[in-house]
């Protein structure tokens, strides 16, 4: 391609400033013109939707806390009221203004939000006795139709942390004295919905373009699938519990981990994730040869750190390569 | 987009340019491709130099060979001297740049060790003070002479961190507050102007970056440190931000920029105890304003982080505290509709 039809990114445009070809205020006109800074009607936007993003999570917040605090003075009655007429008006005005527009997701997102709160108020006054991992599931489920329907990604990121919360919780409510299967149960939830999430991204939904929520999810599994690794390596990957086969999930868990680095890589380039698979792969390699070879030798510091370097160089090299491949703009 | 072709000829319609620029931009571009690295990239590389740099500075402190302070100071500064060469050498090669980084890392850390040590004064605020200096004559060598934008954007954060550290603990809290302050300007002036650093890209780009970083680690820091006088660093952040709005927009009814002023004016109530709201709001605004998806980010973040603690730290019941988030709720509520339908009376929307 002639240099002159590249397109007219901005990294191009300030090489050319740097190189003194343009002088700054032909940087910005051209910057302008390139279309990288706001135009006024962007500016109108990006004021609209911030004051909207805030004033919403602020009020959402207010309504949290005055439940929180459990007003003695307040009949119960008073209390369901209060709650459901804000869910209502929430539910009401995002059907009035339709879920195309971004005032309508809003307030959908939060009146799923606010079942939450009515859950947790029906705990309060009646006392239920209710475990955690019961409200979250409860929760979970009752917007799970909604979060189906609506095509909001923030409602479905609301809808994974629920379910990743009442697993973390349920563990401990419900098989206290068993061994922590936490770490392998998370992993394989948000794996699953990440695996879900990509299938139907896939098939190029407008609302599930941003990357930002599978690398959400990617984040989650990825910590988890850590964690379980570790562990594995902590227990020296001998099977403590004699009949389970505990070294099964982590190794489900680095199998998994490098196909989601050939997913990212070949079939649906985005670097962000096979960074930050590559940064998980640094940190279980480091404590797998850690463990091996001890820290009680002055050496071991010496051999871990070039150890780190040399990893972490690889991994560059080969993100880099992949940048140039995917034509990053860098 | 459009291309370079199609750029060239817009500007030209606009301001003739010299006739052989075209073909001058067609060999700058053909010569050579903007070669950066990703953020991410540079996070990962940052983690693992100083995961290597903290491995490396225990097996040399473990081998028993440095005995004194001077000796640390010594090595130390070898060992900069060692990464700068070693950076120049490398300079075309990113996949290697940690291994100087760590290097400079380690060093860094001798001199402040070294320089702690010295007299063997090791609690005193003397020693504590000559060793934050050491560290920050260290850290501005590194950011004139090393060749690397990473380290350039983590010694201008350290370098921040560490001024407000050293007057903090000189019991010098008013000072501390108004270095803050003019590091908010300084974010401001710096950003607002983005197309000057193109002078000298390669030290004044991370500087800036690193600027942004060291407002917010020293807000941090204001907030869980020794007790400092909030309302100057209030008042000067919230002048900065006004000034950020009134420049940004120039062509703006003038309705409309009195109102991005009252807007500031209304964030200087709740900020007046917490001034990292303005100075969030501020990255954000300039980060929008300039295209800068990073800026936006950090600045959104920070801006809920500033808001959270806020409200956390309130002297206040929850029911008050829930009024109070209502309150500012149907505010930012009520602001937006009126931009809404001031924006499309302009024909904006």
């Amino acid at each position: 391609m002639e240099p002159l039809d590249q397109p007219a990114s901005a990294a191009r445009l300030r090489q050319l400033a740097a190189a003194g070809l343009l002088s700054p205020p032909e940087l910005e006109r051209a910057l302008a013109h390139a279309g990288h800074l706001p135009t006024p009607r962007a500016w109108a936007r990006f004021a609209g939707v911030a004051l909207l993003l805030a004033g919403a999570a602020l009020c959402l917040a207010g309504v949290f806390f005055f439940f929180a605090y459990n007003w003695a003075d307040l009949h119960r009655f008073a209390k369901f009221a209060l709650i459901q007429i804000a869910l209502l008006a929430a539910a009401g005005y995002a059907l009035w203004r339709g879920l195309d527009r971004l005032d309508g997701q809003v307030a959908l997102f939060a009146a799923c939000a606010l079942v939450g709160a009515l859950l947790a108020v029906f705990g309060q006054v009646y006392q239920t006795g209710a475990d955690a991992y019961t409200l979250f599931l409860f929760w979970a489920t009752l917007i799970a139709v909604p979060t189906l329907l609506a095509r909001n990604a923030p409602l479905w990121m609301l809808f994974a942390v629920l379910l990743n919360l009442s697993l973390y919780y349920a563990q401990e409510q419900l098989i206290a004295n068993f061994r922590d299967l936490r770490p392998a149960a998370l992993f394989a939830l948000n794996a699953g919905l990440l695996l879900v999430w990509e299938l139907v991204r896939s098939r190029s939904e407008a609302w599930m373009r941003p990357p930002w929520y599978g690398r959400a999810l990617l984040a989650l599994a990825a910590w988890w699938g850590t964690v379980l690794l570790l562990d594995a390596i902590d227990s020296r990957w001998i099977t403590l519990d004699g009949t389970l086969p505990i070294w099964i999930a982590p190794l489900v868990a680095l199998a998994l981990g490098g196909l989601a680095a050939h997913h990212y890589l070949r079939r649906a380039p985005d670097l962000p994730a096979p960074s930050l698979l590559a940064l998980c792969a640094i940190v279980i390699i480091t404590a797998q040869i850690s463990q091996l070879i001890g820290w009680d030798n002055l050496f071991s510091f010496l051999f871990l750190g070039v150890l780190v370097l040399a990893q972490v160089a690889v991994a560059t090299l080969l993100l880099l390569r992949a940048a140039r491949r995917m034509g990053v703009p860098q | 987009m459009i291309t370079m072709r199609e750029l060239l000829a817009q500007l030209h319609a606009e301001t003739p340019l010299a006739p052989d620029l075209p073909e001058r931009v067609g060999q700058a571009l053909a010569a050579s491709v903007p070669a950066t690295t990703p953020w991410y990239i540079h996070g990962l590389v940052a983690f693992g130099a100083s995961i290597a740099a903290l491995l490396l500075l225990v097996f040399t402190g473990m081998t028993g060979a440095i005995t004194s302070g001077a000796g640390a100071i010594t090595v130390g500064g070898t060992l900069i001297v060692a990464a700068i060469a070693l950076r120049f050498m490398v300079r075309s090669v990113s996949w290697l740049a940690q291994l100087p980084l760590a290097f400079s890392m380690v060093g860094a850390l001798m001199v402040f060790g070294g320089a702690l040590l010295i007299d063997g004064s090791f609690d005193s605020t003397l020693g504590l003070s000559r060793a934050l200096l050491a560290l920050a004559l260290v850290e501005l060598l590194l950011i004139l002479f090393y060749p690397d934008q990473l380290r350039r954007l983590l010694s201008t954060l350290l370098l921040a961190l560490i001024i407000c550290w050293l007057l903090l603990s000189n019991e010098l809290p008013l000072a501390a507050a108004l270095f803050v302050a003019a590091l908010g300007w300084g974010v401001a002036l710096l950003w607002l102007h983005e197309p000057l650093l193109n002078r000298r890209a390669d030290i004044l780009r991370p500087v800036a970056y690193g600027l942004v970083f060291g407002l917010f680690a020293c807000l941090v820091a204001l907030l869980f440190g020794p007790p400092t006088p909030r309302w100057p660093l209030s008042l000067t952040l919230a002048a900065a931000l006004a000034y950020a709005a009134w420049s940004l927009l120039p062509y703006a009814a003038l309705q409309t920029r009195l109102l991005a002023l009252l807007g500031v004016l209304l964030l200087l109530l709740p900020a007046w105890e917490t001034p990292g709201m303005l100075a969030a709001a501020l990255v954000l605004l300039l980060g929008f304003s300039r295209g800068n998806r990073i800026l936006v980010g950090l600045g959104g973040l920070f801006l809920a982080g500033f808001i959270g603690f806020f409200y956390y730290s309130l002297a206040a019941t929850l029911l008050v505290k829930s009024f109070a988030l209502v309150g500012a709720g149907l505010l930012l509520l009520a602001a937006r509709a009126v931009v809404l339908r001031a924006s499309a009376r302009a024909g904006l929307l």
